[in-house]
């Protein structure tokens, strides 16, 4: 299971560093996440729009709601 | 012996022996000659050796050269007429040959992908772009085809992400296929170009839904092209709205140039 570090606006993720930063969605609003469904969700960073799902953790925590999962990335 | 020629003489008959005497007739170095005897093996010494294949003559991949007939071997290489020639250019002579500026099209496929049932974001098709295909400064066309298979309402969408792995965990979004709404069979050809500055890739707005990048559209302008690692392109399908959407990717091509 993959894990993500959170720290301060940022979160880390197989070593790689990501800034957390707004994106425009398909509807042309400045967002910082989309929810893609009950398990996914992409996330706004200064490295493009990443993919993520409930198999990650948040600094080893294990998630089951993906509001929440997006919640904890913040 | 006196008084004969030497074609009067007593034949031998039998090989040249060891202790025999042969006349000859030895220069002085003043133009005079002296005459005097060799024996048989001063003259044998003087001979080649009898020669025995890979002892005293090479053999060529193992076969020998002794015998009668012809040794065939490979005709002298002249450029342009036993050797073809690259874009009139001989290739013939040492050192490397650079090829610079040519079409590359490292990925093709008309493979039928997995299909992806229901409301998720599965990969359908992948491949990787092996390392160093291209270099920090580039440009690339991909071309995408997601097919909706079964489903008569809701939205499928075709998405391409990258990863270092082939794995969507963690990939970056590269780009979104129109939304396809037709009932039943429907495929569609989607398109991106990419340019790609010192590993940092400018492309249509990757979150946005387009066939193609024809007309103008919004930028993504920080993506991540780091080509001295192999790079996974991803075709995920995205059923949204309906649990019974079936869709999957059915092929794909990517050409590009090193700049």
């Amino acid at each position: 299971m993959s894990n993500i570090k959170t720290s301060k606006g940022k979160i880390t993720f197989n070593k790689t560093e990501y800034v957390l930063q707004n994106f425009t969605n398909d509807l042309g609003e400045s967002v910082s996440y989309a929810l893609l469904s009950d398990s996914q969700v992409h996330i706004g960073t200064d490295k493009g729009i990443i993919f993520f799902d409930l198999s990650c953790t948040i600094n080893k925590e294990t998630f089951t709601d993906i509001n929440l999962f997006t919640a904890a990335l913040y | 012996m006196a008084n004969k020629k030497i074609s009067q003489l007593t034949a031998k008959g039998t090989a040249l022996a060891a202790t025999d005497l042969v006349e000859i007739s030895e220069s002085d170095g003043a133009g005079g000659y002296v005459t005097k005897s060799v024996t048989g093996a001063n003259v044998k010494s003087g001979l080649q050796p009898t020669l025995v294949s890979a002892t005293n003559i090479k053999t060529i991949n193992s076969t020998t050269l002794l015998g009668s007939g012809d040794l065939a071997v490979q005709a002298t290489l002249v450029s342009a007429t036993n050797i073809k020639t690259i874009n009139s250019n001989t290739i013939l002579g040492s050192g490397d040959l650079v090829i610079a500026g040519g079409e590359k099209v490292p990925a093709i496929s008309s493979t039928v992908g997995t299909t992806i049932t229901g409301l998720t974001n599965a990969i359908s098709d992948s491949f990787l772009l092996p390392a160093n295909t291209f270099s920090s400064n580039c440009v690339f066309e991909l071309q995408w085809m997601p097919s909706r298979i079964v489903g008569t309402s809701g939205t499928t969408q075709g998405l391409v992400y990258i990863n270092s792995t082939n794995s969507l965990v963690g990939a970056t979004l590269f780009g979104t296929g129109a939304n396809m709404t037709a009932t039943g069979v429907s495929t569609g050809r989607f398109v991106r170009w990419v340019s790609v500055r010192s590993n940092i890739g400018s492309l249509p707005l990757t979150s946005q839904q387009a066939a193609s990048d024809y007309n103008s559209i919004l930028p993504t302008e920080n993506l991540p092209f780091d080509n001295t690692s192999g790079i996974y392109f991803l075709f995920v399908m995205n059923n949204i709205t309906n649990v019974l959407l079936q869709s999957r990717n059915v092929g794909y091509r990517l050409i590009g140039y090193n700049l």
